[in-house]
């Protein structure tokens, strides 16, 4: 456990930084929690990890310090100096209410500095002093947990990223994802535009759609939510007859379409025909569970039908729904683009 | 990916069990048609009588008839034989053909589009391939899925799939004109179909019994279907000839017929 020295919320071990907050966390023995356990012990730990939830997060430190003391009698001395180590943090944090992103436009709480939509830093110095300072765009690698890895500068003109790619002086961790094709995606920047072309690869590419806005799908479109692969079809044969005799089934309603899961190039597992009022997918609610991926949030999104054309909206899951491209895609700045096993976002 | 397993709220999607009148989520009520669903009858005269063929449902609503067969065969057919259908549009022209044996009758099918269902009184033995009507529901048995072949795609690219488990066998729904609608593989060695509280759950069916039947896989590898004693039935696809016994059920088209034979 560590205890972020911003905010106070208890992340887990291997993270790097506040969950809730996004400040750097200090590594989990270094962790102010941790170091007060010498003499007083269990008991003293205990205190100090369970005080982290209860505590107000931000505002007012002089009553933080004192509920502290009356509640805790000050078994947890190390975190509350490392709380008041750091002033000018909790000082910004409560000077400034929402803070638009420069990239998305979304409105962030003052204290973020990260862009809770699109990751970007909120630090204007930092994002102009990034390692691809000399290329026009840039795709940056977002790790597993959640921090920023490689840059991949992108020039004026066509790159080809994959796992071949030699294009770039940055591509070498790509040659390691055996998901990707060899040549995966072209990215083509001109005149302050950047499009994306999937070249035929196994997997394609992916873009993160915005939560609650609608986009219209058709026959053969794939999206990603969490760690499933999930394919619309519309149906073809509603209503047919062979010589004359129609053909015997189940009662078609008003179904258009099904959703069904891709396990393979050619096979699908389960699949749910879509009604007329749709069907909401989500790992406890909706009509269609995924009780066994953590990585769904309870209700994540829906598929439905209006004005006969079948629609895809995310519902504000945590960890987005892909839309796969088809052909050629423009990328808007702070887009989230899933690749192989890649997370990247785009930066232009 | 699965289904849930209850009717979902319509206001915040999340699944009411049965027989509860509010959703306990949000408290928005059931909508009373859900809650008074109940099984319905195929057809007023599915009690057991004395007649020969009984038409128990008609495909437009229109009153059933009674066929007195003599010894001799009979054609059923939407134009062409002697027990005609000529409203039905899922009967082919020629679609049956009822014969007399030393035991009573046979049923073969005239190669017609839709084929004939017999309903099943005992669990029967399934092939992969063989078609079954619950409810007003047709499904299809499929064999295990075919090994996963994506661990070299192209140019030995992975695949990326959802994740996936092994599955001894998987039920599709049949659509009217033949589209595969939705898909359940079993996880285990049975899954079943109903109402509610199910692995494939049609909520709403009304000729669909809360739990209509289970289709089961042998640690021989053999499939069987069992009806669960549903109201309505459940009813298998013949292959070619049957023999018929005496309160035999018939799904010709979309018509219901019941055999009776007189000793």
């Amino acid at each position: 456990m560590i205890v972020c020295t911003r905010c106070s919320n208890e992340n887990q071990d291997h993270y790097k930084f506040c969950l809730v907050c996004g400040a750097p966390l200090p590594k989990a023995d270094e962790s102010p929690v941790k170091s007060t356990t010498d003499a007083p012990a269990a008991e003293g730990e205990a205190n100090g990890g369970s005080s982290g939830t209860d505590r107000p997060s931000s505002g007012n430190g002089k009553g933080d310090a004192e509920g502290l003391a009356s509640t805790q009698m000050g078994s947890s001395q190390g975190k509350v100096e490392a709380t008041a180590g750091d002033p000018s943090q909790t000082a910004t944090g409560a000077s400034a209410d929402r803070v638009p992103c420069p990239s998305c436009g979304t409105e962030n709480p003052g204290h973020f500095r990260f862009c809770g939509n699109c990751g970007l830093s909120l630090n204007e110095e930092e994002n102009k002093a990034s390692p691809s300072a000399g290329a026009r765009a840039s795709l940056v690698l977002i790790r597993p947990d959640g921090t920023e890895g490689q840059t991949i500068g992108l020039e004026d003109g066509d790159t080809v990223l994959g796992r071949d790619s030699a294009s770039t002086s940055s591509g070498e961790s790509l040659s390691d994802d055996l998901f990707l094709s060899p040549k995966h995606a072209k990215f083509s920047l001109s005149e302050g535009e950047l499009t994306v072309t999937d070249q035929n690869s196994l997997n394609g590419v992916y873009v993160r759609i915005d939560a609650k806005v609608p986009y219209e799908i058709d026959d053969k479109t794939v999206f990603r939510i969490g760690q499933e692969v999930l394919r619309y079809e519309a149906f073809q044969n509603l209503g047919g007859v062979v010589q004359g005799t129609k053909v015997l089934g189940s009662p078609s309603k008003d179904y258009v379409g099904r959703v069904a899961l891709v396990i393979s190039p050619d096979t699908v597992g389960n699949a749910y025909c879509v009604p007329k009022d749709g069907l909401h997918f989500g790992r406890e609610r909706g009509e269609v569970v995924f009780p066994d991926d953590g990585y769904v949030s309870g209700l994540h999104c829906r598929v439905y039908v209006e004005n006969d054309s079948v629609f895809l909206m995310d519902e504000g899951s945590s960890n987005g729904t892909f839309l796969k491209i088809r052909g050629s895609h423009k990328l808007r700045p702070g887009d989230l683009l899933l690749m192989g096993q890649q997370l990247f976002r785009v930066q232009f | 990916m699965e289904q849930a397993r209850n009717y979902v709220c319509k206001s915040c999607a999340t699944a009411v069990p049965s027989s509860h009148k509010f959703c306990g989520a949000c408290g928005v009520s059931v909508p009373p048609d859900i809650l008074e669903l109940r099984t319905k009858y195929f057809g007023a005269m599915q009690s057991p009588g004395t007649a020969q063929v009984v038409v128990i449902r008609t495909a437009d609503g229109s009153e059933g008839m009674t066929y007195s067969l003599q010894g001799t065969e009979h054609v059923l057919g939407r134009t062409q034989g002697e027990i005609l259908f000529p409203n039905d549009p899922w009967v082919s022209e020629t679609h049956a053909r009822l014969k007399p044996s030393p035991t009573g009758m046979t049923i073969e099918d005239e190669g017609s589009q839709n084929g004939v269902y017999v309903r099943v009184l005992e669990p029967v033995t399934l092939q992969p391939g063989d078609h079954f009507l619950c409810g007003e529901q047709l499904f299809i048995l499929e064999g295990s899925l075919p090994e996963p072949s994506s661990e070299s795609g192209t140019e030995q690219t992975y695949f990326y799939s959802s994740p996936k488990r092994p599955s001894p066998f998987c039920l599709v729904q049949v659509l009217e004109g033949g589209d595969q609608g939705m898909r359940y593989c079993a996880r285990e060695h049975a899954v079943t179909v109903g109402r509610e509280d199910c692995h494939m759950n049609f909520i709403d069916d009304v000729f669909m019994s809360g739990s209509h039947a289970k289709i089961e896989v042998t640690p021989e590898g053999a499939f069987t279907l069992t009806d669960l004693d549903s109201k309505n039935g459940t009813y298998v696809k013949i292959d070619g000839t049957r023999e018929l016994k005496d309160g035999d059920y018939l799904f010709v088209g979309k018509e219901l017929l019941r055999v009776e034979l007189t000793a």
